[in-house]
């Protein structure tokens, strides 16, 4: 009994009021998280990218902290756990573990409400702490760097995000950079990315009158540039590229929940070299409020 | 059936009283696009004493609320109240007694 408290407890502050805002799947936006308001939102993902006869999986099962310092700053913390793998014709290797946490802050500098709508903007600045692994090793020895669970290095990265919503539909876009940090002899490419996020409300599910689910569909995307990576000072010509990838998402917004799914597949890439090309992704989150 | 005058007699009478002290209003409230939204701005005014229901219409940007008449509502404090939340306060007004509006509103 002892532990089933303990466990409710753990499992409310895990999920604890999440705002059940319909949002954008992979990426952030500009909706107002209450002052004093705390959040977590769980998110499971499964990339793949491949080329030849070599192929990269990623599960990630991502922890997202928000707390409403006040009603235009939040601040976030991102934990993801992550399993890696890279099967290639001469064999397997992979690595599981916590990956390089995130935090960062938002404040929104431009709102305009009006009856069931509104327009905000909200840059944000934050940084990436290697608390992952950064010298994972199997029997052949030191894991390749995309194995590595963390970079060794302190990334910073920021951008700004601007959502438009209403009653019946949300649009977000975002633009960032990311400068990544060196560590190990090893300093991955800068990247700027470019997200768009369209959710049409598309029914109302009620039980009742009280509690309306709203259901979503949209239609998410992203364009990434990523610059080469150097290793001991030298670029590796088989880093870095361009991608533009895209695909639908899937909502359901209650009062006290939200279930969203999205799956991105790539439109068109530009990979340098050999570098892996991105076959898709799925991310499936929940939040509930208790 | 001298019984069933007198016991909805008694209902009546007990339920009169605390239907003419209630008052109804409507605050416009502009920023709210979602169910969440809408939860957040009722269970901060359901918060307040006094405070019997508070509905919120997401289309209109309206949330109804039915006080009792002792609760005293001011510009100031709805601004605070939904500044905190993220949305912007407009105005407000009277809209009717209670027993016009708040009668059978249970939430």
């Amino acid at each position: 009994m002892k532990y089933q408290k303990v466990a409710l407890t753990v499992l409310m502050a895990l999920l604890g009021a999440a705002p059940t805002f319909a949002a954008p799947v992979t990426f952030n936006t500009a909706l107002p998280i209450s002052e004093g308001e705390a959040i977590t939102r769980l998110v499971a993902g499964y990339d793949e990218a491949s080329l030849g006869g070599t192929t990269f999986t990623a599960h990630s099962y991502t922890a997202v902290g928000v707390y409403g310092i006040s009603p235009r700053l939040a601040v976030f913390g991102i934990v993801p756990f992550s399993t890696k793998r890279l099967e290639m014709p001469g064999g397997a290797r992979s690595s599981s573990g916590f990956s390089d946490a995130r935090f960062f802050a938002r404040y929104s500098i431009y709102q305009r409400d009006g009856p069931g709508r509104t327009f905000r903007i909200a840059p944000f600045l934050g940084f990436e702490a290697p608390t992952g692994d950064d010298n994972v090793r199997d029997s052949l020895g030191r894991l390749p760097q995309p194995l590595q669970l963390g970079s060794g290095g302190w990334d910073t990265f920021g951008g700004v995000v601007a959502t438009y919503a209403t009653t019946r539909m949300n649009l977000d876009g975002q633009i960032s950079y990311r400068h990544n940090g060196e560590a190990n002899g090893f300093q991955a490419g800068s990247a700027a990315r470019l997200e768009v996020s369209y959710q049409r409300r598309i029914t109302v599910a009620a039980w009742d009158r009280d509690n309306p689910v709203f259901v979503y569909a949209g239609i998410e995307g992203a364009a990434v540039t990523m610059g080469e990576a150097e290793v001991l000072s030298v670029t590796n010509p088989n880093s870095g590229g361009q991608f533009l990838v895209a695909g639908p998402t899937f909502q359901l917004a209650a009062r006290r929940w939200i279930a969203d799914v999205a799956l991105l597949v790539p439109i068109a890439q530009s990979m340098n070299g050999t570098g892996l090309e991105k076959d898709f992704s799925v991310r499936a989150g929940l939040r509930v409020n208790f | 059936m001298r019984r069933m005058v007198l016991a909805v007699a008694l209902i009546l009478g007990g339920i009169a009283p605390s239907l003419a002290e209630e008052v109804g209003y409507e605050f416009r409230v502009d920023g709210m696009t979602c169910p969440f939204c809408a939860a957040t701005s009722e269970s901060a005014l359901r918060n307040i004493d006094g405070v019997s229901s508070a509905n919120a219409d997401l289309d209109a940007g309206l949330i109804s609320v039915c006080a009792s008449r002792d609760v005293v509502f001011t510009d100031e404090q709805l601004t605070e109240l939904f500044l905190d939340r993220g949305f912007t306060y407009r105005s407000m007004a009277e809209v009717s007694t209670g027993e016009e509006t708040c009668r059978g509103n249970d939430s």
